[in-house]
């Protein structure tokens, strides 16, 4: 998480804008003529305010006001709207709601919030209003599954980056730094995220082939900032594709070929990477689970997932849990837009 | 206010052995003033109490390196100055003291994000927040009291680009606060219209009380100035400061608000932008440049880049924190020596009022949804989206400028009827952002459009002119 006191260093524009749009590419700059209002328009966000009984407005993000008229029917209305208009998120709000959201954070709220407490705050309010119906989404968030308690986030949180550790990711183009971060946590946030420029400061000159250059950049990283729990180091478009899961390339396929390179491999991305992975790049599956069951919140599903290898030899996600992670990710990125990124040239070079 | 050509220096977070070379940077861009944004928080002592002597804090000692390089300041005092602060840039004091924050109708704290924060927001209307602002400001204008002569204006209020509670109906309830009776739409943006209105005046008086003449106020208000009802309030007697929408708001909203803007009384101080904070969804500096470019073709020439030169906590800074220009300053130099090329003059446009009864009206008239109009725009959905009724806009008027003006009679504004206007026929018959200069050497049209093909233009000379996509040209339209 970060906050205010976060030391946020190195970036250029377009190095933040193409490090952003790795994950979200919805957010790929686009020139001013570019938003140019149409009916035609797919994608988006659409907006419906109704007050119970009737659609008041309909607004869409990329083709402005929408002519409708009618009552407003709970099950029914957004959906319908949503396909006339070709937009797959959409967002319903009764009048009152959002006074209510702002009425609610206000009467909950602490000065002394945590970024974490605050975004359970706010995501607890929102599905107060999405069980009154005040609030309706599209897609439909799943109505059984829990908000996680603070401390359960941040269990995960410990588990994922532990306190005064960093983390890494390097991209190259070519032979060349494309973009970069390094995030160190102190306490419950990051203290500093590093972009490129300090990272090729503190790194010094690079030999151009990143499977070799990694050694050198965590080496720079830990001695400036401290403990590296992971880094991934990648050409750019390799990295794009695998987490956007285009089908081109895999992660097992990816890390086992060294076309991405992840050092040091913490245990939930050995996990998460999925099993070919974690059979090709390390036997000792075992130890990584073991270390898994350390943490506290993950105790009861590492055990099972170690029952897992030891029965099957290897460990499949999608079995375990019914659905993977990863492809999930993948697709959410794949489906959020179609559009290119879009950094002209001229940006820095 | 004259022209000014600024770019905004984010002191604090810069080394001052680093000040020099930032200063010669910025200057070597062909900016002619600094715009120093100061924030209470970094200041405030408690107990009445200022820091403008510790090294990163002593802005007398930055305006040094300002004056022996030949340039101007304008200073910004908030309070919140920019965005992407701590706090709003607000003291820990100021937010922590229940007294001076906006109450909803419940008595529960009108919260605001900051970053991954809610900080309750202040009450304009509280005594003791006037009180503490005012303190703020003077305390300001001492420390720069050794180089006022310097000093070409004051920015006092809101400044970020938009708030998350500027709806119309989400009233102040602080016991200082006037609830309007009976309480209805009309009367709740009266009410809160009167509050910031008189919060603004009192930061003005404090300007003017530390030796500045009311000529050197420009004040700032959060979201579009052209939905602000506090705007044909004091437009007649003071300049305001706005923030040029981003590339996402579209060309037609971006040329809307700069026009609006240029046609204020006493015109308007422009906050374009280089880059952002981590925040803020990022935006390509071609994107940035493109903005800039339609803000200087609407007419823009009173302008500041907004990170000019920051350290830490910046993303695009045009000089980063060793006071060296990045590789996309020599495209922001290009464009801010190109600005000078847009034509001035009388501008001629179709009678279209806009006052405070007026835009209190069409405000009223919405639906309650709670939701920001700021946001709305800053996406390209304006306040006639929202109505759902057909109101008459520069977007929407053909080829010929209808610019929106708060008095009847505007210096260098011409209300024209439409037959006077010169002959400009559009091909296909798109809607095209236009305006019409009446130079010396003749009328000019300045033409911009987001049309996804190429339009042409012939005007009353006979010549005929392809006007690309978003790439505004100015062309000769004959003899007046």
């Amino acid at each position: 998480m970060i906050d205010a006191q976060t030391l946020v260093s190195g970036f250029d524009a377009r190095a933040w804008q193409r490090l952003v749009t790795l994950f979200v590419p919805g957010l790929a700059s686009r020139a001013p003529e570019a938003w140019r209002l149409t009916p035609e328009s797919r994608g988006g966000v659409l907006l419906v305010l109704h007050d119970g009984e009737r659609v008041l407005r309909v607004l869409h993000t990329l083709r402005g006001a929408v002519a409708h008229e009618g009552p407003w029917e709970p099950e029914a209305t957004l959906s319908t709207l949503a396909d006339a208009t070709a937009t797959r998120f959409a967002a319903a709000l009764r009048l009152g709601a959002v006074a209510s959201f702002w009425e609610r954070l206000g009467a909950r709220s602490l000065v002394d919030d945590t970024p974490f407490a605050t975004v359970t705050l706010v995501l607890g309010v929102l599905r107060e209003l999405l069980d009154d119906g005040a609030l309706q989404v599209l897609p439909r968030p799943p109505r059984n599954i829990p908000s996680p308690p603070l401390d359960m986030v941040l269990r995960a949180w410990d588990a994922v980056l532990a306190d005064g550790h960093v983390a890494a990711l390097v991209l190259f183009d070519g032979d060349h730094l494309d973009t970069a971060m390094a995030a160190r946590r102190r306490g419950t946030n990051l203290d500093r995220l590093h972009g490129p420029e300090d990272i090729a400061r503190m790194v010094g000159p690079l030999g151009g082939d990143f499977r070799r250059d990694y050694r050198v950049i965590r080496a720079a990283l830990e001695r400036q900032l401290g403990p590296l729990a992971v880094g991934v180091y990648a050409p750019t478009e390799t990295f794009r594709r695998l987490v956007r899961g285009d089908g081109s390339v895999d992660w097992a396929g990816a890390v086992a070929s060294r076309d991405v390179i992840i050092d040091p491999m913490p245990p939930w991305v050995a996990v998460g990477i999925g099993a070919r992975a974690l059979r090709g790049v390390a036997a000792r599956s075992q130890t990584l689970l073991g270390s898994l069951e350390q943490v506290g919140g993950f105790a009861p599903f590492a055990r099972g997932l170690r029952a897992a290898v030891e029965r099957a030899a290897s460990v499949d996600l999608s079995a375990y849990l019914g659905f993977d992670p990863m492809s999930v990710i993948a697709s959410l990125l794949r489906q959020s837009t179609t559009r290119p990124p879009d950094a002209a040239p001229d940006d820095t070079r | 206010m004259r022209a000014v050509r600024a770019a905004s220096v984010a002191l604090a977070s810069l080394d001052p052995s680093r000040w020099s070379r930032v200063v010669d940077g910025l200057a070597g861009l062909g900016f002619d003033t600094l715009d120093l944004p100061l924030v209470w928080r970094d200041h405030d002592r408690g107990g009445g109490r200022f820091d403008f002597q510790s090294p990163r804090l002593n802005v007398a000692a930055f305006l040094k390196h300002v004056e022996a390089r030949g340039l101007r300041a304008v200073v910004r005092l908030g309070p919140g100055p920019v965005e992407g602060l701590e706090a709003l840039g607000l003291p820990e004091r100021v937010v922590r003291d229940p007294n001076l924050a906006s109450r909803t109708r419940r008595n529960n704290p009108r919260v605001t994000p900051a970053g991954l924060r809610l900080v309750p927001l202040p009450s304009r209307a509280s005594r003791g927040y006037r009180f503490e602002s005012r303190q703020w400001v003077s305390a300001a204008l001492r420390a720069l009291e050794p180089a006022r002569g310097l000093v070409d204006a004051v920015l006092v209020g809101e400044g970020r680009a938009f708030s998350w509670r500027d709806e119309a109906c989400d009233g102040d309830h602080h016991p200082d606060a006037v609830r309007p009776e009976p309480e209805s739409p009309v009367g709740w943006l009266r009410a809160s219209a009167t509050h910031e209105a008189e919060y603004l005046e009192a930061l003005a008086q404090a300007v003017v009380e530390a030796g500045f003449g009311a000529d050197q106020v420009v004040l700032s208000v959060s979201g579009p100035l052209s939905q602000s009802p506090v705007v044909p309030m004091l437009a007649p007697r003071f300049a305001f400061a706005t923030s040029a929408p981003g590339p996402r708001a579209g060309l037609r909203a971006i040329w809307r608000e700069m026009r609006f803007a240029e046609a204020l009384p006493r015109g308007a101080l422009v906050t374009l932008h280089a880059g952002a904070t981590v925040t803020e969804a990022p935006v390509s500096s071609a994107h940035r440049r493109a903005v800039a470019e339609l803000a200087f073709a609407a007419g823009v020439e009173r302008f500041s880049v907004h990170l000019g030169a920051a350290g830490d906590g910046a993303i695009g800074a045009l000089v980063n924190a060793e006071g060296e220009p990045r590789p996309h300053a020599a495209r922001w130099q290009e464009l801010v020596a190109q600005q000078r090329r847009w034509p001035r003059g009388t501008e001629w446009t179709l009678p279209l009022s806009h006052t405070q009864e007026s835009l209190t009206a069409r405000l009223a008239a919405l639906p309650p949804s709670g939701l920001p109009l700021g946001l709305f725009q800053s996406l390209g959905l304006g306040l006639d989206d929202f109505l759902g009724a057909a109101v008459l806009t520069e977007s929407d008027s053909g080829v010929l400028p209808r610019v929106p003006l708060v008095a009847p009679a505007v210096e260098g504004y011409a209300v024209r009827a439409e037959r006077e206007f010169p002959l400009l026929r559009v091909e296909p018959e798109v809607p095209v952002m236009s305006r019409c200069v009446a130079t010396e050497a003749g009328v000019v049209w300045v033409l911009a459009h987001d049309h996804s093909e190429a339009v042409t233009v012939t005007t009353a000379l006979g010549e005929r002119v392809a006007v690309a996509p978003g790439r505004p040209v100015a062309v000769a339209g004959g003899a007046l």
